[in-house]
């Protein structure tokens, strides 16, 4: 048992498990898939001592839909998942959002396209920030860059999903769900959000509610969405999460996510030791993108290099944020060989060179 | 950059307690209030037989928990010492299980330090110990933590029901560490 | 002096408009379902599980909490909502389609798992929303859109049998097939469906009633014919009967 504030040497995958635990999760359905199979076979263990429920479904559809059908009661639920069965996940996802039902969905990025293989990967941001699901909905994104906030952000998930009765993705990779890092467990930082007045609980005393998708007026329709974007525009003005690193001055600014964020920063570091004016941005909340944040930090910097492993796609939005207000450049690499801050700060070399 | 104490990689057969090795030394410099990360060989490589893991120790924040040039690899098998030998950084050191590996040293510019890690254990009485031999021998001839760091661990891990292994693996410790100060280590 | 010889059941919406087919059986399957949730006292504890098809419209009809499932997902989602929430009753209302074809898998794993909640499958041997195309259950020979010279085996293969495949399953309680062809087999069909509901009170596992109904716009015929069809054409291949169950071995 690990005590409430104790540091301890924690897997990234058991370090989200445990805390989702602590988030007062009840349910989680999943199907095995590596690199985040730790996280299933801990809450197969933990969680039915608990008295609540760990179901390994059939499929990952299955589970989304398990999920889809817990979240409709307003209980605490989580799926987690990986890359190619995510993608799998998708309708369920897009089912979920529009049914404006809260849920937690973990994608621990592998290697794409297709099977690619079990190493970390970014390949992913399209898929949980753009979305695979039809139609107009948006995915309450947030990315950790270490094993504590792994914990953090988990916690944040479930509050988020809850207070805004909407679909939260932690997006993480291989890289962070197989590491071991030093961290604190904490009790879960939020107040219980009151669900009774949308809730399936059996219609005692009260008209039946029906929670589902399908509008049959083109007036119906049309509120619907406005309504589901009304409520994103509240997520965008309320939720958005960044982190700079000597940021103000830089003359080059990087953007990255996830792991990648933390070996960048390491060479930005190194960097500015070495008398070079860099800085970076890093999006903690990858939608809502902080566009307008990044647009500011952007001015007057001679280059934006956004770093990512993948062949560019955070890019889009970095280059739609910045808006002209300097130039931007990629550096990516496809899943495979992991970023060394050796490699990055090559790149910054490289890149300082070039505004001489 | 991350100024790093040690990156080092624990590698030898599933089975031959590699993995665990790799965190108790995580945990001594965790203990020791250093910046630390384990990453493991995952998935599907599990299969191959063979384990391996990373261990980053440094005095900040540790960027990333990959290290394709490690400055330590300890090798529990012969196969470790073929799949690392190269890999290991100039002025590296390779800590080979000698029980278990008996070939030519393939490079110049890197330490070879060779512990009979099977043969110390198995006159311990458990052979199963060989990779806390190995740990102890390693931590004793680099000082990245201290052995003390590791006791403190071992009898973290091993409950209190189990004196007779506990006793076994502190042991262990002593006779890896007192290996390596012999003068044939140096 | 009047005497009351029909009510509709509390959970009927008051102002429902019935947007089914005429002659569709649908509307019977409703009527039943809620006259059993006020007869087994257990609409106030009851959570639906609507699916996609013709069953996709249920809370236009019911006054009770309500999910829609994504197609073929119902039993997913039934899981889901059992496992949250163990205390309430459940059921699915789905068509063969949703059931047997684009979710087989789901419908197999939750009756395997034992799940605790019942699958009602309207069975009517077509796509009924989509224009009367083949579905899993169609049979031998029958015309449908997308089968204009009937269902061949070698082409289509072989009809699915939903309640000899869901018997099969060790977690399924109680299956049975029944048919709304007569006021004897509706009769008939409530007691199955009570049943099945029964085995979900008493925690026995999952059940599956599966019922034979007509889809008169699409078969082409009229409500009379498509019953008589049911009789002359699907008894045969889907006999009438109880599969499995766990309450009388």
């Amino acid at each position: 048992m690990i005590k409430t504030g104790e540091k301890v040497l924690l897997k990234g995958n058991h370090a989200l498990a445990k805390a989702a635990l602590n988030a007062g999760c009840k349910c989680y359905f999943g199907y095995p898939i590596t690199p985040q199979n730790e996280i299933g076979e801990y809450l197969s263990v933990e969680m039915p001592k608990m008295g609540r429920s760990f179901l390994q479904a059939e499929s990952e559809v299955a589970a989304i839909n398990m999920l889809l059908g817990a979240a409709a009661t307003g209980t605490r639920a989580m799926t987690s998942s990986s890359s190619l069965a995510i993608a799998l996940m998708q309708e369920g996802i897009s089912y979920i959002a529009a049914d404006n039902i809260p849920a937690v969905v973990i994608s621990v990025m592998r290697a794409g396209p297709a099977l690619g293989y079990i190493f970390p990967s970014q390949g992913d941001y399209f898929q949980t920030v753009k979305g695979g699901g039809n139609g107009d909905y948006k995915t309450l994104t947030l990315a950790p860059s270490t094993v504590q906030e792994m914990i953090d952000y988990t916690y944040k998930a479930f509050h988020l999903a809850h207070k805004y009765r909407t679909i939260v993705f932690l997006l993480a990779d291989g890289m962070l769900g197989q590491m071991m890092e030093p961290a604190v467990l904490y009790d879960y930082p939020y107040e219980d959000i009151d669900n009774s007045d949308w809730a399936l609980d059996g219609a005692k005393g009260r008209p039946g509610r029906w929670i589902g998708s399908i509008h049959r007026t083109e007036t119906a329709l049309e509120q619907k969405t406005l309504a589901l974007f009304e409520k994103y525009d509240k997520i965008k003005q309320n939720e958005i999460e960044y982190e700079t690193m000597f940021a103000d001055d830089a003359e080059l600014l990087i953007t990255a996510f996830g792991s990648v964020a933390r070996i960048a920063k390491a060479a930005v570091k190194r960097a500015r030791e070495a008398g070079m004016k860099v800085g970076l941005f890093r999006p903690i909340s990858l939608w809502p993108f902080p566009t307008q944040e990044l647009n500011e930090c952007a001015k007057g910097k001679k280059v934006v290099l956004d770093i990512e492993m993948n062949m560019g796609q955070m890019v889009e939005d970095v280059k739609i944020a910045v808006n002209g207000e300097s130039k931007v450049e990629f550096f990516g690499r496809p899943a495979g060989y992991y970023f060394t801050p050796e490699e990055i700060y090559t790149q910054i070399e490289k890149t300082m060179e070039g505004l001489k | 950059m991350a100024t790093k104490d040690a990156s080092i990689i624990f590698s030898g057969f599933g089975g031959q307690g590699v993995l665990f090795i790799g965190m108790a030394m995580s945990n001594c410099a965790m203990n020791e209030d250093k910046y630390v990360t384990w990453l493991p060989s995952y998935g599907a490589e599990m299969r191959g037989g063979t384990a391996n893991c990373t261990v980053i120790i440094a005095n900040e924040e540790v960027a990333s928990p990959y290290e394709q040039t490690p400055d330590y690899v300890i090798a529990l098998n012969a196969q470790s010492v073929e799949k690392f030998e190269m890999k290991v950084k100039p002025g590296g050191s390779l800590i080979v299980n000698s029980s278990l590996y008996h070939e030519k040293e393939r490079r110049t510019d890197i330490n070879y330090v060779y512990v009979p890690a099977n043969e110390i254990a198995a006159k311990i009485g458990e052979i199963k110990c060989a990779n806390v031999v190995m740990l102890s021998a390693f931590i004793e001839k680099t000082k990245i933590v201290k052995i003390e760091s590791l006791k403190k661990v071992i009898r973290n891990v091993i409950s209190a029901s189990k004196a007779k292994l506990l006793e076994i693996n502190e042991l262990a410790i002593q006779k890896g560490a007192e290996y390596v100060k012999l003068p044939v280590c140096n | 002096m009047e005497t009351l010889v029909f009510q509709k059941p509390s959970r009927i919406k008051k102002d429902c408009k019935v947007t089914f087919c005429p002659g569709c059986d649908h509307g019977v399957a409703i009527r039943i379902i809620a006259e059993l949730l006020d007869e087994l006292g257990i609409a106030d504890k009851t959570i639906v599980v609507s699916s996609i098809g013709c069953s996709v419209f249920l809370n236009d009809y019911y006054d009770l909490d309500i999910v829609e499932a994504p197609h073929g997902r119902a039993l997913a989602v039934a899981t889901g909502v059992k496992r949250a929430k163990p205390d309430k009753f459940v059921f699915t209302y789905q068509g063969d389609g949703d059931f047997a074809s684009i979710g087989l898998g789901e419908s197999m794993h939750a009756l395997s798992r034992g799940e605790k909640v019942t699958a009602i499958c309207i069975n009517n041997t077509n796509y009924g929303m989509t224009g009367g195309q083949m579905a899993p259950t169609t049979i031998l020979g029958q015309k449908t859109t997308t089968t204009i010279n009937g269902r061949d085996a070698e082409v289509q293969g072989y009809p699915i049998k939903i309640c000899e495949m869901a018997a099969v399953c060790d977690g399924a309680a109680f299956v049975a097939r029944c048919s709304l062809d007569s006021s004897k087999e509706i009769e008939n069909t409530k007691k199955m469906i009570k049943r099945a509901f029964e085995s979900q009170i008493n925690g026995l596992g999952a059940s599956v009633v599966e019922i034979l109904s007509i889809c008169p716009t699409n078969w082409r015929l009229s409500p009379q014919e498509s019953h008589e069809r049911v009789r002359r054409e699907l008894y045969p291949v889907y006999p009438l009967g109880i599969y499995k169950d766990k309450a009388n071995k």
